[in-house]
């Protein structure tokens, strides 16, 4: 399935990924095999890297990573240093690869997810008390990568369609000003 | 004259021919009789059904009315329970608790936390105890102005001081990934079984003691040569929760 890859509309992903962070404890507090939820601040940091350079796309990573850890209350810079790396990869991958079918979209966050998860547990082991490398851990990391890659992936292919939606009311809604405004 | 006379008398026999012409004559009698039948029928049904039809949607309007109420009450009655129950704590609890609801949960997979909507501004401190009904949830790790962090028994950083309430078996209870717990510390010939009930010791200083904590699942014993690899389950609905009790000061009896 080809998807098209203009900037504005991956501003408009990365904003709502962003802002769909702190809700995904609240309402959209939805989980599949043990209270695990889809990352969507890696979300935010891939798509960041189609449309920004690679520096930009770290630092945004950099951000939402700063985001997670103050909202989940971790030590500053443990999602930041991972989802800054995400963002690097993620910039750097698209000039590797060329993106443009879902099932690439899909297997790039499953594998940015897996490092996400990887570095995250690093620094979780070495920092922090009662964490341990586990084939609990391992399946974990899995899991959210799997469920990341998908939600990930259904955002990026509904956004054209909603995103050309909006622009259809949004047309109508101008046509509809200026026929008020002429009086007809 | 004298017909009618032989008549009325019952002297002439009449009755067959009578009955002949009767019989005759009430044949289409019936027929008509049953056209004029049918067609009430047929008439009155279709009015009738008309009518049925708009009493039909207007009952089906007011159950969904009702529907809706009943859904509202059952909601009512339900959290009604909830608070019951947490009201029958709070009466055995020998310090005065506090209620809070659940307002959020951790963003991240990595840990396991509640947002409460209580806060220093209504004195809630550190390491309070934080229990539901079914039993202990966790404590209050981050204090804001007006919201709380609790660390839920499932954290990895969670350690809760338990006793197997059968047997009387210490042990510490931890919070492991995946949202399991895990039974530390018991040795090899502990006095603990499946479907055994952990409860709160009061040795930690946090939690008062006799607060259900979890149920054991799973016991290995192939494990360390020293100690006893045990899983539990909280008793507490984790996913579920909505209102909690704090609890401040120090563990008593």
């Amino acid at each position: 399935m080809e998807l098209s890859l203009h900037g504005n509309r991956y501003r408009w992903l990365i904003a709502i990924a962003l802002f769909l962070v702190p809700l995904q404890g609240t309402l959209l507090d939805i989980s599949v095999a043990g209270q695990l939820r889809p990352d969507m601040a890696l979300v935010a940091v891939y798509v960041a890297g189609f449309v920004l350079t690679p520096f930009r796309a770290t630092l945004l990573g950099f951000l939402a990573g700063l985001l997670v850890d103050f909202l989940s209350g971790a030590a500053l810079g443990i999602s930041a240093f991972s989802k800054m790396l995400a963002g690097m990869l993620a910039a750097s991958g698209r000039r590797i690869l060329f993106l443009n079918r879902a099932l690439a979209h899909s297997a790039m966050l499953f594998v940015l997810s897996c490092i996400d998860g990887f570095v995250t547990s690093l620094f979780l082991v070495y920092f922090y008390e009662g964490y341990f490398f586990t084939t609990a851990m391992a399946g974990m990391i899995i899991i959210q990568a799997a469920y990341t890659a998908l939600a990930g992936t259904i955002i990026i292919i509904a956004a054209d369609p909603a995103i050309a939606l909006m622009r259809k009311i949004r047309g109508w809604l101008d046509k509809e000003q200026t026929n008020a405004v002429s009086g007809i | 004259m004298v017909w009618v006379t032989a008549q009325l008398s019952g002297t002439t026999e009449h009755g067959l021919v009578r009955r002949s012409v009767v019989t005759v004559v009430s044949l289409p009698e019936r027929g008509a009789l049953a056209l004029s039948d049918g067609w009430d029928r047929f008439w009155n049904g279709y009015v009738d059904l008309a009518d049925k039809a708009a009493q039909n949607r207007l009952l089906l309007e007011e159950i969904r009315r009702k529907d809706a109420e009943l859904n509202r009450h059952r909601e009512i009655l339900s959290e009604n329970e909830r608070l019951k129950k947490l009201l029958d704590i709070k009466t055995t609890l020998a310090a005065p608790p506090m209620a809070a609801e659940v307002i959020g949960r951790n963003p991240s997979n990595w840990f396991n936390t509640l947002t409460i909507n209580r806060g220093s501004d209504e004195g809630v401190t550190r390491d309070m105890a934080v229990i539901s009904s079914s039993g202990v949830v966790g404590r209050v790790v981050t204090v804001y102005a007006g919201t709380s962090r609790v660390l839920l028994l499932t954290d990895p950083s969670s350690a809760i001081a338990a006793t197997v309430q059968r047997s009387r078996e210490n042990c510490i209870l931890k919070g492991q990934v995946g949202s399991a717990c895990e039974i530390k510390y018991l040795s090899q010939d502990a006095d603990i079984k499946e479907g055994d009930v952990l409860v709160s010791s009061g040795l930690d200083g946090i939690f008062p003691k006799g607060i259900e904590v979890a149920r054991v699942t799973v016991i290995d014993r192939s494990g360390s040569k020293y100690f006893l690899s045990v899983k539990a389950a909280p008793v507490a609905d984790i996913r579920r929760i909505e209102e909690v009790l704090l609890m401040a000061g120090k563990a008593g009896d």
